[in-house]
């Protein structure tokens, strides 16, 4: 680029001054450092990326009452290198632990979405208390 | 400018990143409140993303040869390089602050996860960053040329021409409010968003607004400021200009949720509250760019 083209103004703004102030210097230190960043984690999960399908693992939380129903959290977390669709929990009382003439014994939720290493959390509602509760996936698509 | 970035090379550096961080967000807030957009950036993979990142840097290098978010363009090719660098940060920043605002991303998110969501987003945000100066800026006039227009005729009184700019600036806010929030406000992202926010979250929403608007109008030198600020009416004082103009968009988002029926009477108050003010954040920054196309 010329001399006289760099002395033209581009779009009507006043020129902009020769050289780069301090402040400019530490704006774009700060740039390459953010950028290089994300670069160098995608490069990074790039290089670990096994191409794992879609696994979960489910904790359950503390049972809490509220009025007359029981409030089971849990979370669930995949641990595959690849997003769950639709993932659908279920939580099933277990024979024994079901008061006789108790008609409730399972609860579902479906998650959307749950991506590669990332969790998400649900709560199942029960008519009885869930002493004994088996909690499981039953069902993903692949995104 | 040239003088303002010699005299005070801190001040000038500071306007240009805010001014890029109010482009990035008057064009890219329908992004963020597109959940297909969440989801894409939930499953990407990394090198589509380094891809994406790459599409945005090229597209930042066209933009910045005529445009770019400083207030004075760049001239060679190094210095172009530089400032579309600087841009896809401010881009990647903004990113990660309208997530993590909406709830999007936070702490207990995954790495993968979070970067996904961020480059993805980073990528319409960017282009707002690279069309912020060639948009919406333009030369302070020194005089307060165009005064007469907006403030009335040289005939009319002081009352009549501070309500006559008072309304037009009152006017050009709900109408950008209306243009933003009505493409936004039938979607379910704002259940899906207002379900996950607690009140101190709800209250820094409302800071985000007050500060972006106060931004894009007042700091970031877009548009005619010097005009403006010579001008007449309420919207003249940059404080009671941010507050009544988010007052009005409030009041745009509330009519266009309720115009599709998001709120109805006889829906709990909290659900009108925090529907209102997350609709209200991309309604103010239209209102603010209505205010500056004035």
């Amino acid at each position: 680029m010329t001399k006289n083209n760099q002395q033209k103004d581009t779009g009507g703004s006043a020129p902009r001054s020769q050289g780069r102030t301090h402040a400019e210097w530490l704006s774009l230190i700060i740039s390459l450092l953010l950028v290089s960043g994300v670069v160098g984690v995608l490069i990074t999960l790039w290089a670990q990326d096994q191409n794992r399908p879609a696994s979960f693992r489910v904790e359950k939380g503390t049972v809490r009452k509220v009025g007359m129903r029981f409030y089971l959290p849990f979370t669930i977390t995949n641990e595959g290198d690849v997003t769950g669709a639709q993932v659908t929990v279920e939580g099933s009382l277990k024979r024994d632990s079901v008061a006789a003439g108790a008609d409730e014994q399972t609860a579902t939720t479906t998650f959307d979405f749950i991506p590669a290493k990332g969790s998400a959390d649900g709560i199942f509602v029960f008519s009885v208390k869930p002493a004994d509760v088996d909690v499981r996936v039953v069902s993903f698509q692949p995104p | 400018m040239a003088s303002s970035k010699i005299d005070f090379p801190w001040q000038a550096e500071l306007e240009d990143i805010m001014r890029g961080f109010a482009g990035a967000f008057m064009f890219g807030a329908p992004f963020l409140y597109t959940m297909e957009v969440w989801w894409k950036g939930s499953f990407a993979e990394p090198p589509h993303l380094l891809l994406t990142l790459g599409v945005a840097f090229a597209a930042l290098v066209i933009l910045d040869i005529r445009g770019g978010f400083r207030g004075s363009h760049a001239r060679t090719f190094p210095r172009i390089l530089t400032d579309s660098v600087e841009a896809l940060a401010i881009a990647l920043l903004a990113a990660a602050f309208g997530l993590f605002l909406l709830g999007r991303i936070g702490p207990d998110t995954g790495l993968q996860t979070l970067v996904g969501h961020i480059v993805t987003e980073a990528l319409p945000l960017s282009i707002g960053v690279g069309i912020a100066n060639s948009v919406l800026h333009q030369e302070n006039k020194e005089n307060g040329e165009g005064q007469g227009n907006r403030g009335g005729g040289n005939g009319e009184g002081w009352f009549s021409r501070t309500w006559k700019a008072t309304l037009a600036d009152a006017g050009a806010s709900a109408l950008g409010a209306v243009i933003l929030a009505a493409s936004i406000s039938p979607t379910d992202e704002i259940p899906t968003i207002a379900a996950a926010l607690s009140v101190p979250w709800l209250l820094a929403f409302v800071a985000a607004s007050l500060l972006l608007s106060y931004i894009i109008v007042f700091e970031a030198e877009f548009g005619r400021q010097a005009e403006r600020r010579s001008q007449q009416g309420l919207f003249q004082n940059p404080l009671s200009e941010t507050l009544v103009s988010y007052l009005i968009s409030l009041c745009m988002a509330l009519l266009m949720l309720w115009l599709f029926r998001l709120i109805r009477p006889g829906d709990p108050l909290e659900q009108w509250v925090a529907y209102t003010i997350v609709l209200g954040f991309p309604a103010t920054l239209g209102g603010a760019a209505g205010r500056l196309a004035l």
